[in-house]
């Protein structure tokens, strides 16, 4: 295994799509629908990596980005955010609230995983 | 102390009175002896108690010794009865009685004598001292003698010699006996010194009496050894009653016990003869001595109780009469004197003071109760000190001094007071007394001299003048100014002779010492003298002075006094003085302007060019009533009021008129007047006059020249207006009189406004502030065109040129306005004016128009853009899933497929990826279009983005077959821009070559220029594709716009690109431009500042 990623996504083909590139390389892929249920999860187990969909239910991205890095537990736990969302100031806005790194959608499925192994610590690469 | 009875007898009584007094003694005597001697204890003739001798003693005190012969002849006659019965023979027991007789004679007078000899006093029972003496000789000495001789001359007629010693004895104390309790007895019996017993103590006394005579027959009756009882009601006596009282009372116990030993009974029976006799005798001499001493003691002690009362109240009323104030209070400060002067003094009555204690003498003079000098004595207390002047203290004695403002009515009095401690007769402290005396009236005269001494002192110490006090020849005192005078000390001039501080020589050549010594003389000789002297300091300069020089008799002593007054000062000021007037009086003689001086009317004086100028000469007109020069009695009166009145109301007053010269040509002239002293017009005048003769002249003349003018204005056919700098109409001209419509006398001295100038023209224009601003500043409106207002409301144009009038200050005081009448000319100019503002007003309303479908419009495109770019997002969620999931199965992770599904699926992923772009570039044009997009200025390398642009085209260059060169210039490196807009931009540009050309090449080249802003690059894509027609040129980069419609199908493009990349151009400083040939190709022209549009935030963030 080569790490454990939580990814927090309402759409449901999105989120199989990225789990299934993930999982595909080697990555065990923790689902969340919503930010609440995402923040639960990484209070629960640590996370080598945060997927996060900026436009979710209630909470958005953006809180749920600044609420984790808030909490001292998950403060250092990389956050990638992955939207459709492309205003101006958007990914400003996204790296402004803790985020990371920033991936616009559509992702690629070719470039994807090789884009958000960057954010991962290497030290925490499991050995494939 | 004389005999009382001696001198109450008169000198025919008393040798009778004498006689049968010495035969009663002798009689008594002889009783009294006879019945003694049945006292005689048994066989024998020792009695124990002889009371005859205490007869003849007390006859001897009373009468003296004269009484001795019937003492014998008493004496003698008992005896011979006596031994006449011994049995002896005649001639023995008459010598017996004879001596015997004479012992009891002689034991009196020896008695008597010795007595009288050591206590140098008749009666011996008022003092103890004198008792005491009596009983030793009277008693116990004198007896002897009788006791010696008797016995003597009994034993020789008995020859009983054995017996001698005890008989002696026996004799001896019966004697004493008898006489201790006889002779005082008689004697205070005689001397009537009885107690003054009355009443109940009288009766008291006879109680006691009984009581004693039967206690004492009771005892003397039993042979209870109680004889002692008695002493306690004999002390009891003699304590409580008088002498007498005791001795009777001795007497009587004496009596009983003698009674009842002799019959044998009683306690002193007991014993043999001898022994009872002696017994017996001793009792009754002490009980009577006893009781006598207690008696006489307790008269003493009375007696000196009551002297010392007696003198005691001789003391209070010496107090009482004391001149001074005077209070005395006891040992318990109570007060128990209070005299009539202190009285007085207090105003405080001596019945509410005496008996009071805690102060209360304090009050009257300190208002409450305080200690005061008196408790000072027990006392001693800074507090009650402060309350004095002083207090001192000379021994025992305090004496202090004090104001007491309460005393005399309020006035306040000086006390000076003594306060001495009082002490009993043993020396104790029973007291204090306090004498005070009301010093006020002293104290006023000590103050009043001691003032005037001051005074005199004061005066002689602050006087201006130099006083010196002298004797013939030398100075011995001088005040504080003749030191600062002479400029030495009191030691240079006390001692020191009187020329000494002189120059040797007077002014006049006198010798100073002479001189002074003759001033001397005559003061002395003549009384006061008075003259000028020169003197000199210590330091040698010399001053004049004034002296006056007077002698007097100070205690027989003729002493000097020199007065000096340093008149340099004065006589400076009388040159200054001197001087001062003679300039004064030069300058009135020569001014060159008429002054004259006048008292009431009448010249005093007059000065040189006065005189010349009306031709009298100089005094002539001096005392002249000034009536002379005037044309008439009116002007003179006139003249009078307006100078006289003026002077009273100003002190100065100027009064113009004509004066008539000598020569009878008169003068227009202005005096001014002013009054020799202030405070007193009738001191005198004084004048100038000026004579304005000549300004009259020029005054006509100008009159005629400016009448001259006047008509000219007058007549003009213009508005000729004066006003005043506040807007005020000072002049208007007949013609502008008649233009306005107001006559003279109703224009002038209006304002302006309202009258000729209406509040606002016919515009609305505001003309107060126009005239404000012309008053202001009359320069900039020399000429201006207004709206006017004649009376009747019409309103007229006027063109007026202005002129300003400026005063010797340089401030505008008039302007000069002369006006034409333009309302004509106006009113056409109005007509032209009109019809222009109609057209600017359509304009106005068209531009307004305008303005709002602009604003309408930018706001549909603001919402058009927000909706585009909400779509846009919207859209690129589900691409999401297909471009994800189309790559995904392209990539055979979801299983093999075969080539028709790839190429299908191949499709679907191409037309994913167009949408997707189709959706980025509305996106950015929607961002663009409102305003958000935004770029990031930063070096970036040129060649870099160049090179990847033309990489990711070359693919679909290759595979039309076109031929792609890029060249980068050698000096290209770093530009400045947003490396990812610039590199959009290039993808574009490079992307529609290739995608517009068939055939050909496309040739993209970077190289570093020069134009108007600096350094910078161009990016130039060349194409030979089929270029752009002329008239599409326009259109070219506007958005939505595809050139060649036509060719859409094979060119895909959202036309949205060069509309993106021109924008973004702009947004980083750099412009794009087109060229095209139609049918031939294009050239695009991207150019980038080498420093960014947005230079200082790229120079910020590099930082």
């Amino acid at each position: 295994m080569n790490g454990k990623i939580l990814l927090i996504e309402d759409n449901e083909q999105n989120r199989y799509l990225a789990t299934f590139l993930l999982n595909r390389r080697g990555y065990a892929v923790t689902e969340a629908v919503d930010g609440k249920a995402g923040i639960d999860c990484a209070a629960k187990e640590r996370f080598d990596l945060v997927l996060l969909d900026i436009q979710l239910p209630g909470m958005d991205g953006y809180a749920v980005a600044a609420a984790l890095r808030g909490n001292p537990e998950t403060g250092d736990v990389p956050i990638i955010a992955v939207t459709s969302y492309a205003m101006v100031g958007d990914r400003e806005k996204a790296l402004a609230s803790g985020c990371n790194g920033y991936i616009e959608k559509p992702i690629n499925p070719e470039t994807f995983v090789s884009e958000i192994e960057r954010f991962i610590a290497p030290q925490q690469k499991g050995t494939p | 102390m004389p005999d009382s009875e001696g001198n109450r007898n008169s000198p025919f009584v008393k040798p009778v009175a004498s006689a049968v007094q010495l035969i009663a003694v002798a009689g008594i005597y002889f009783v009294t002896a006879r019945l003694s001697l049945l006292l005689a204890l048994g066989t024998t003739n020792a009695t124990p108690v002889w009371p005859p001798s205490g007869i003849a003693l007390a006859a001897y005190l009373i009468w003296g010794c004269r009484a001795g012969p019937a003492v014998f002849v008493g004496a003698f006659f008992a005896n011979i009865l006596l031994l006449s019965g011994v049995g002896a023979a005649p001639a023995y027991y008459i010598t017996a009685s004879l001596v015997t007789a004479a012992g009891n004679m002689l034991e009196g007078m020896v008695g008597v004598y010795l007595i009288r000899r050591f206590t140098g006093s008749v009666n011996s029972f008022e003092k103890i001292r004198d008792l005491f003496k009596f009983i030793f000789f009277g008693c116990l000495a004198a007896t002897t003698v009788s006791a010696t001789m008797g016995v003597l001359s009994f034993c020789s007629i008995t020859a009983c010699w054995a017996q001698m010693p005890s008989m002696w004895i026996t004799w001896w104390l019966g004697d004493a006996v008898g006489i201790i309790i006889t002779t005082p007895f008689i004697v205070m019996a005689k001397k009537r010194m009885r107690a003054k017993l009355r009443g109940r103590v009288q009766i008291e006394a006879l109680a006691v009496f009984i009581a004693l005579a039967l206690s004492t027959t009771v005892i003397f009756w039993k042979s209870h050894h109680l004889e002692f009882l008695v002493i306690p009601i004999l002390i009891w006596i003699a304590f409580r009653y008088g002498r007498l009282e005791a001795a009777a009372a001795g007497f009587i116990v004496s009596a009983i016990a003698v009674a009842s030993v002799i019959m044998g009974y009683g306690p002193l029976s007991d014993f043999s003869f001898n022994e009872s006799l002696l017994y017996l005798q001793s009792f009754i001499g002490v009980v009577a001595v006893v009781t006598l001493c207690i008696s006489v003691l307790t008269y003493e002690r009375g007696k000196s109780e009551e002297l010392r009362s007696a003198v005691q109240k001789e003391l209070y009323d010496i107090i009482e009469f004391l001149p001074d104030a005077t209070f005395a209070i006891d040992g318990d400060k109570k007060i128990i004197a209070w005299n009539k002067a202190i009285e007085t003094l207090t105003g405080v009555s001596k019945k509410d003071m005496l008996g009071q204690g805690d102060n209360l003498y304090a009050v009257p003079f300190f208002g409450d109760r305080r200690p005061i000098l008196i408790d000072l004595l027990d006392l001693p207390s800074p507090e009650i000190e402060a309350q004095y002047k002083y207090v001192k203290r000379t021994g025992d004695l305090l004496l202090a001094e004090s104001f007491i403002p309460r005393l005399r009515g309020g006035q306040g009095a000086h006390l000076w007071g003594i306060a001495a401690p009082l002490f009993d007769q043993e020396g104790r402290r029973n007291g204090a007394i306090e004498v005070i005396r009301d010093v006020t009236e002293q104290k006023h005269v000590e103050q009043a001299l001691s003032e005037s001494e001051v005074l005199h002192r004061t005066l002689f110490e602050t006087a201006n003048d130099a006083i010196l006090l002298m004797n013939r020849d030398r100075f011995i005192d001088c005040n504080a100014r003749a030191l600062s005078m002479f400029g030495c000390s009191r030691s240079d001039i006390v001692g020191s002779s009187p020329s000494a501080f002189s120059p040797a020589l007077q002014p006049d050549g006198r010798d100073s010492r002479e001189g002074s010594l003759e001033m001397i003389n005559l003061a002395l000789a003549e009384g006061p003298q008075f003259f000028e002297w020169e003197h000199c300091r210590r330091d040698g300069t010399a001053f004049s002075a004034e002296v006056s020089l007077n002698s007097m008799d100070l205690h027989g002593q003729i002493l000097l006094q020199a007065v000096v007054r340093d008149v340099t000062e004065r006589k400076r000021a009388e040159e200054a003085l001197r001087r001062s007037e003679a300039t004064i009086s030069s300058v009135f003689r020569a001014a060159p302007v008429g002054i004259f001086i006048m008292k009431d009317r009448v010249y005093k004086s007059t000065n040189q060019y006065w005189c010349e100028k009306f031709g009298y000469p100089e005094d002539t007109i001096t005392n002249e009533n000034t009536r002379m020069l005037y044309e008439s009695d009116e002007e003179w009166a006139r003249v009078g009021r307006e100078l006289y009145s003026g002077l009273q109301a100003n002190g100065i007053i100027t009064i113009e008129t004509r004066l008539r010269r000598k020569d009878g040509a008169f003068r227009d002239v202005i005096m001014t007047a002013a009054p020799m002293r202030q405070d007193d017009l009738s001191a005198g005048t004084v004048a100038i006059i000026h004579d304005i003769t000549e300004r009259k002249e020029a005054e006509r003349a100008l009159y005629e020249s400016e009448r001259k003018y006047r008509e000219l204005v007058e007549h003009a056919n213009s508005i000729i207006l004066r006003w005043s700098h506040e807007g005020r109409i000072t002049f208007l001209n007949e013609f502008g009189q008649r233009f306005f419509g107001y006559s003279a006398e109703e224009i002038i001295g209006r304002h302006v406004m309202g009258t000729i100038v209406p509040a606002t023209d016919s515009h609305g224009q505001d003309l107060r502030k126009l005239m404000d601003s012309i008053c202001a500043d009359p320069v900039v409106f020399e000429k201006n065109v207004n709206e006017n207002m004649r009376r009747d409301g019409e309103r007229v144009w006027i063109a007026w040129t202005n002129k300003i009038a400026w005063d010797e200050q340089g401030r505008v005081s008039e302007i000069l306005s002369v006006g034409t009448d333009v309302t004509e000319l106006k009113r056409a100019e109005e007509a032209i004016r009109a019809l222009n503002a109609g057209l600017e007003q359509r304009v106005a309303a068209r531009t307004a128009e305008l303005a709002v479908a602009k604003e309408q419009a930018e706001a549909a495109d603001r919402i058009k853009s927000a909706f585009l770019a909400t779509m846009s997002h919207e859209l690129r969620t589900p691409l999401n899933s297909i471009i994800g999931f189309t790559g995904i199965i392209l990539q055979g992770l979801a299983g093999p497929l075969n080539e028709e599904q790839g190429k299908q699926l191949g499709m679907v992923r191409s037309s994913a990826q167009h949408l997707l772009s189709l959706i980025n570039d509305v996106l950015d044009i929607s961002k663009i279009e409102a305003g958000q997009l935004k770029v990031h200025i930063d070096h970036f390398d040129v060649r870099a983005v160049v090179e990847k642009a033309v990489a990711a085209m070359r693919p679909m260059a290759d595979k039309k077959g076109l031929a792609f060169t890029l060249s980068v210039g050698s000096d290209i490196g770093e530009a400045v821009g947003d490396m990812r807009r610039v590199e959009q931009v290039l993808l574009n540009l490079v992307g529609n070559a290739v995608k517009f050309t068939e055939s050909g090449e496309v040739a993209v080249s970077v190289e570093a220029i020069q134009n108007h802003g600096g350094g910078a690059v161009r990016f130039r894509v060349a194409d030979t594709g089929i270029g752009i027609r002329p008239e599409d040129m326009d259109d070219l980069f506007l958005p939505f716009r595809q050139i060649d419609t036509g060719i859409t199908r094979k060119s895909e493009g959202t036309g949205l690109g060069l509309a993106i990349c021109r924008k973004l151009a702009d947004l980083m400083g750099g412009e794009i431009t087109a060229e095209s040939e139609w049918g031939r190709g294009s050239v695009f022209t991207f150019t980038l500042p080498a420093l960014g549009a947005e230079g200082r935030e790229w120079e910020d963030s590099s930082h």
